[in-house]
């Protein structure tokens, strides 16, 4: 089944193919490692939460972090967008009940420039094999992440739809990549099977 | 957003080494292997240059360990050179360019990877670089990668980042002249692969395309008659490494460069055998992928039916050159079996295979081997 990204169903489901692929097992039986991964909220982004369905995915990954842990989104533009979109960071949300319908029209509305450096932050984290979280996360959750993979909206769109892998989104400037650079460069094997697992998850455009 | 990268100057010709007159370096460190100081070429290079005060580091052995590479880190902090000559294959030029930035950067080399900020670790290019290279085949001195081994791993790792690119290359002629019969063979076949990985990567583009097609073209058409001892043709292999480095250093190499990596790593084998043994099985792989379009093409501008075509030409020049077509003729099946585990896994964390048209999973990678130890054609 198709899911929307970025969203929990997708982070969900991406658990679910990682935790079953026996390859991935088999070449990250040594991995210890996780990534944060800051995607921003650009323009082909607004365009995207144009429609009511992408941005309940958006919403979703916002109404997954328990509402203690939103702190680190206080003062930042994604508070402002959520407040555009008549959201408050810190109140109980519940997607379902939602009218996405106009919530999507407010998007239309809304100047990129107004909402520059809104992002929505997610954990991807492993070990010896196993993706052990891949969850919404607020900035300043995750102490010290052994990798920070960041960059606008269109170039995570463009990983997760397999048409190019991170490798190359790097190298090309479209993304950024800060970490512990050497051991990645000393197992490429987890991270290019995650990279086939991560782009094997249909997406609902 | 791409770049293009490469030294800035290329001087080839019969007197190339006298570009080095113009150096006003007062400290330079000359970086050798101890045959290309016997064959006389260290002094060769010495008798160019005008520096006060100069120091050889010449222990630089085939397959080069990271150990190597911090040994001659040390030797540069403590002459703080304005000038690094790198004389030699590409394992000389390979230490040259991790000692360069090692040298005012201390870190692991390994952290030298394409997504290195190395200016905000504190780099400032205080060492001009100048690769010589005296075999035609590594292009190592006109790329911005760097193979050492781990020892303790068995396994070669590359240090990767565009500010690592020498400077300057020297093509000089007279350096090849003598080169041995066994080195022409396996070092023609490394640039061979070089173009030819260069042409079906996934970040081929234009550019690189342009260069590796024309090495390709001289090589299929010099490397046999520089092996049979034409001085001509000799001249055009070490223009072809060079223009095949610079094309590859551009998209950059896959599989076959994985396959040989690890197998060089593991059996001590020189890297133009290991990479030409593993190229023609790796395009039978490719036949089934994008990029058998890319190679029919090729093979037609060659005046070859199709990539098969080609394939066969490759087994061919490989006979022709006196160079094994299969990997029994290097090992034994015992020792092959004993390994093929750790050939899997570490071809599959090899840092070239995410740029293959087409990437084996693990029991492809398997299959891949036990084919080319075999000789058997790969036909999925």
């Amino acid at each position: 089944m198709a899911v929307v990204f970025p969203s929990k169903e997708w982070l969900d489901e991406l658990k679910k193919r990682v935790n079953s692929d026996e390859l991935y097992k088999k070449v990250a039986a040594n991995w210890e490692g996780d990534y944060l991964c800051i995607v921003e909220i650009d323009q082909e982004a607004l365009k995207e939460f144009q429609k009511p369905k992408v941005l309940g995915g958006l919403i979703s990954m916002l109404a997954a972090i328990p509402k203690e842990r939103r702190a680190g989104y206080k003062g930042t533009p994604t508070e402002k967008f959520a407040k555009m979109l008549g959201l408050e960071i810190d109140q109980d949300i519940d997607p379902s009940k939602l009218n996405l319908e106009e919530m999507a029209k407010k998007v239309a509305k809304i100047k990129f420039e107004d909402i520059k450096g809104a992002a929505t932050y997610i954990w991807l984290d492993f070990w010896h094999g196993e993706m052990r979280h891949s969850e919404p996360v607020a900035p300043g959750d995750v102490k010290n992440p052994r990798f920070i993979l960041s960059g606008p909206f269109s170039a995570f769109k463009e990983i997760v739809l397999g048409k190019v892998d991170p490798t190359t989104q790097i190298m090309r400037g479209k993304l950024k990549l800060k970490g512990d650079l050497g051991y990645m460069m000393r197992n490429t094997a987890p991270v290019n099977r995650f990279s086939q697992l991560m782009s094997s998850v249909p997406i609902e455009s | 957003m791409w770049t293009f990268v490469s030294p800035r100057f290329i001087v080839y010709g019969d007197d190339a080494l006298s570009f080095l007159e113009g150096e006003r370096a007062s400290r330079v460190l000359i970086v050798a292997d101890e045959s290309i100081t016997k064959l006389g070429f260290v002094d060769m290079v010495k008798s160019y240059l005008k520096a006060e005060k100069i120091e050889v580091f010449s222990d630089v052995e085939p397959e080069p360990s990271i150990e190597t590479a911090l040994k001659c880190t040390k030797v540069a902090r403590d002459l703080q050179p304005q000038l690094i000559v790198a004389i030699g294959g590409g394992s000389v030029m390979d230490v040259a360019k991790a000692a360069r930035v090692l040298m005012e950067v201390d870190i692991d080399p390994i952290a030298i990877t394409p997504f290195t900020d190395l200016f905000e670790l504190g780099y400032t290019k205080k060492a001009k670089l100048i690769a010589v290279p005296t075999t035609s085949g590594t292009g190592a001195d006109v790329t911005w990668t760097s193979v050492l081994t781990d020892k303790a791993e068995h396994r070669k790792l590359t240090p990767a980042n565009k500010e690592i690119v020498p400077d300057v290359t020297i093509l000089d002629y007279r350096v090849v002249a003598t080169m041995p019969k066994r080195l022409i063979a396996g070092s023609g076949l490394d640039a061979l692969t070089h173009a030819v990985e260069g042409i079906v990567s996934v970040w081929r583009n234009e550019f690189s395309d342009a260069l590796c097609e024309k090495a390709i073209e001289i090589i299929m058409n010099n490397l046999e008659r520089s092996y049979m001892g034409d001085a001509e043709a000799r001249a055009k292999m070490h223009i072809a490494a060079t223009m095949a480095g610079l094309g590859f250093g551009n998209s950059q190499v896959g599989l076959v460069h994985s396959l040989g990596h690890t197998f060089g790593a593991i059996f001590k084998q020189h890297h133009g055998l290991c990479v030409g043994l593993f190229l023609p099985y790796v395009m039978q792989f490719y036949l089934k992928s994008d990029a058998k379009t890319r190679m029919d093409a090729l093979a037609r501008k060659l005046g070859l039916r199709d990539a098969e075509r080609f394939i066969d030409k490759i087994f061919e020049l490989m006979k022709k050159v006196e160079l094994p077509t299969k990997l029994s003729e290097v090992i034994s099946r015992e020792s092959f079996e004993k390994s093929l585990e750790s050939l899997v896994m570490n071809t599959l964390n090899d840092s070239s295979l995410g740029m293959s048209p087409r990437i084996p999973d693990y029991d492809q990678t398997k299959r891949i081997y036990e084919c080319a130890f075999e000789g058997r054609r790969i036909d999925f």
